[in-house]
């Protein structure tokens, strides 16, 4: 038996097979896009065709090609702006929860503060005041995002660490001396994971939306392609009146499917980090070939005799 | 006290069977990755009688107790077999006896049997009991969500009817759990659990986390209890010659098996199975001379690798060549009705001494001088 048992249901693998598509697309896709995106050496406004798979803007740029060099800089700045913001809530959330006292008033209320304000203006404000450099830095955009990203967080997982810090192990740890350091890492981290998994990827998809919303509005710079962009000129030239689908549908569903991935490997987590729960991890046909429920229910354990009842006398001999 | 229904019960019950369990088998996980924890166990508890389920930890007892009830948490599916609980149906008349299939029961008929005709004590009472409720509330709450006809007196009173009967003053119903001393807790699941009148209380290891006094006093009251209402018990625990006191009969449980299934004072005075023996001689004797403890070497075998013939085997002092390939059945072994799972029984050449006797040991005696005259049950 392997240490580490993958998740099988389906919907998880939907999920992972999902995720994992957008992230081959960010490594590969500029180099797979066959034009610039940004050449207007084609005719304007084709339908999609062999030539042009999914057609041409109104400036005669291909937008198969902007699709496929746009999905990098969204990628980027999604996974920088989770990292980081998962980060600074892992950082102020254990601390808070696990310190308490001044710390705790100190950091709660600064979370507080970032739950309050309303994300998007906020990350309007700050990018207006970005130069042109930065604007066109995913990195940058990334980090600023996880600015109005990283509070929810911070404050499920301080919750979650007021409960484990009286546990006894942690009590234990700290008797025989370990350092504040270390028990927070390595004592109550690990069994913050599942929050931690999902606030990981609830961050990732807030940050898409966000991205994409500012390069809608126009604050990012419109050299860098992504997903957001391409909106943006698609709304600018009208592409929605002129039902051009082919200029705004394809980036709109590049968005949904990776929210649906990263909410369908969402289901996942719990069933691998919880062994309790891997009845769901099996297949329907299994399941339902052996008679076990969808969900363990406490009190009401599984009965899946191979035979049916009280033909089984065979122990009796 | 007098009035109250259980005391009118009748004790002078036959052999009948509250709790019957048939080829029950248990597994951990499901498909590739299952782990066969309970394995064709078959038991019954008689009613009024106490059934000691003992072994060590990981034998499968507690899961064998916990599915046929259908308690046991996931990962745990009940892989065959069948659990039928017989009980006198308040509902339905004084003579009427009901029996309930537990595999086949729904939600609701399995909670409407829990607590009122099957209760269960568990080992931890610290964490059984809400550390934010007085303990008088836990009683209230059980007997005003089941007997809807008491009113508040009647329930205050009989809470501390219940706490006497236990061994503790009635002030402690005003307390909180973190007051009372484990002991004491205990003492309140065991009260609890006897609320309802039950016809088949559980226990499980309930002694365990006591020291040995607190312990020696709730098997005393238990047994005192049980003489008293007449209900049947498990009693689970590692402990086998706390068993020999208050069970009636006794299963040994090894590996997901029963290897040997007795009445109490057959099983300690004449073990027939080479790991009851072993049990024996690894705690010391309750009365007689002091004689020198003997631990069974080896340890038990891992229940996720299959197993080739008797799973105790490979730590059996008298094992055969054939034991090693065939797995033995628990079969009926003389008048007396005990059962042995164990190959050395299956002609009387191969029965070792130790596993021979009629009668207690002397200790004094040396089991080479045993072997003419006691070879041949």
């Amino acid at each position: 038996m392997s240490a580490v048992q993958l998740p099988r249901s389906p919907k998880v693998l939907v999920g992972a097979g999902l995720v994992a598509f957008f992230a081959v697309l960010t490594v590969v896709g500029p180099w797979l896009a066959p034009d610039n995106p940004s050449a207007t050496n084609f005719p304007a406004n084709l339908a999609p065709s062999a030539h042009h798979w999914l057609g041409t803007t109104a400036l005669g740029q291909d937008i198969f090609s902007q699709l496929l060099v746009g999905a990098r800089a969204t990628m980027i700045v999604a996974i920088v702006a989770g990292v980081v913001a998962t980060t600074l809530s892992i950082s102020v959330g254990v601390a808070a929860g696990y310190m308490g006292g001044w710390t705790d008033e100190g950091l709660s209320m600064v979370s507080n503060v970032f739950v309050a304000i309303p994300g998007l203006p906020l990350l309007i404000v700050v990018d207006s005041y970005l130069p042109a450099g930065g604007r066109s830095n995913s990195f940058v955009i990334g980090l600023i995002i996880s600015l109005t990203g990283w509070a929810w967080g911070a404050r499920v997982l301080r919750a979650q660490t007021m409960s484990l810090r009286n546990r006894d192990f942690v009590e234990a740890a700290r008797i025989i001396g370990e350092s504040r350091f270390r028990i927070m890492m390595f004592e109550i981290a690990p069994n913050l994971l599942p929050v931690l998994a999902s606030s990981l990827l609830f961050t990732i998809l807030y940050s898409v939306g966000a991205y994409v919303t500012l390069a809608y509005v126009g604050l990012t710079s419109t050299a860098v392609w992504n997903w957001g962009t391409m909106l943006y000129w698609a709304q600018a030239n009208n592409a929605e009146l002129a039902n051009q689908w082919w200029w705004f549908v394809p980036p709109g569903m590049c968005i949904a499917l990776f929210g649906t991935g990263l909410a369908l490997m969402n289901f996942g987590i719990d069933e691998f980090i919880n062994p309790r729960l891997r009845s769901a991890g099996i297949s329907g046909r299994i399941r339902r070939a052996s008679g076990l429920p969808r969900r363990p229910r406490l009190g009401f354990t599984p009965v899946a005799r191979a035979t049916p009842t009280s033909t089984v006398k065979a122990g009796a001999r | 006290m007098t009035s109250h229904p259980m005391d009118e019960r009748n004790l002078d019950v036959g052999n009948d069977v509250v709790l019957e369990i048939e080829d029950f088998s248990v597994d951990y996980g499901w498909g590739d990755s299952a782990v066969r924890a309970v394995n064709n166990v078959s038991l019954s508890v008689r009613r009024s009688k106490v059934l000691g389920i003992a072994g060590e930890s990981g034998s499968g007892k507690s899961t064998l107790v916990y599915a046929a009830t259908r308690l046991l948490r996931s990962p745990g599916v009940i892989a065959g077999g069948n659990a039928r609980l017989t009980f006198d149906d308040p509902a339905s008349g004084d003579a009427k006896r009901r029996t309930v299939d537990l595999l086949a029961a729904s939600m609701s008929e399995l909670r409407s049997i829990r607590w009122s005709q099957v209760s269960i004590v568990l080992q931890s009472a610290l964490n059984a009991l809400n550390p934010v409720l007085r303990i008088g509330h836990e009683f209230d709450e059980v007997l005003r969500t089941h007997r809807r006809d008491m009113t508040k007196l009647q329930r205050r009173q009989r809470a501390a009817e219940l706490l006497q009967l236990v061994g503790l003053n009635e002030d402690r119903l005003a307390r909180f759990p973190h007051e009372l001393s484990g002991g004491q807790r205990q003492r309140i699941m065991i009260a609890l659990a006897l609320a309802l009148d039950p016809q088949l209380v559980i226990m499980d290891e309930p002694t365990t986390a006591l020291d040995v006094v607190t312990q020696r006093e709730i098997v005393n009251e238990l047994a005192q209890l049980r003489a008293r209402f007449g209900f049947s018990m498990i009693f689970i625990t590692h402990d086998l010659s706390l068993l020999v006191e208050l069970a009636d009969d006794i299963a040994v449980m090894y590996a997901g098996n029963v290897v040997e299934w007795a009445p109490a004072s057959d099983l300690y005075n004449t073990p027939r199975h080479p790991y009851t023996l072993g049990l024996l001689n690894s705690s010391p004797p309750l009365s007689g001379e002091r004689r020198e403890l003997v631990g069974i070497a080896g340890s038990p075998p891992d229940l996720s690798q299959p197993l080739s013939g008797c799973s105790f085997h490979a730590r059996c002092p008298f094992a055969l060549a054939r034991c090693a390939s065939d797995v033995p059945q628990l079969r009926v072994l003389d008048d007396s009705g005990r059962k042995v799972a164990c190959w050395l029984h299956e002609s009387p050449a191969t029965v070792p001494a130790a596993l021979a006797r009629r009668t207690r040991p002397v200790v004094a005696e040396a089991p080479a001088s045993e072997t003419s005259t006691e070879v041949g049950t």
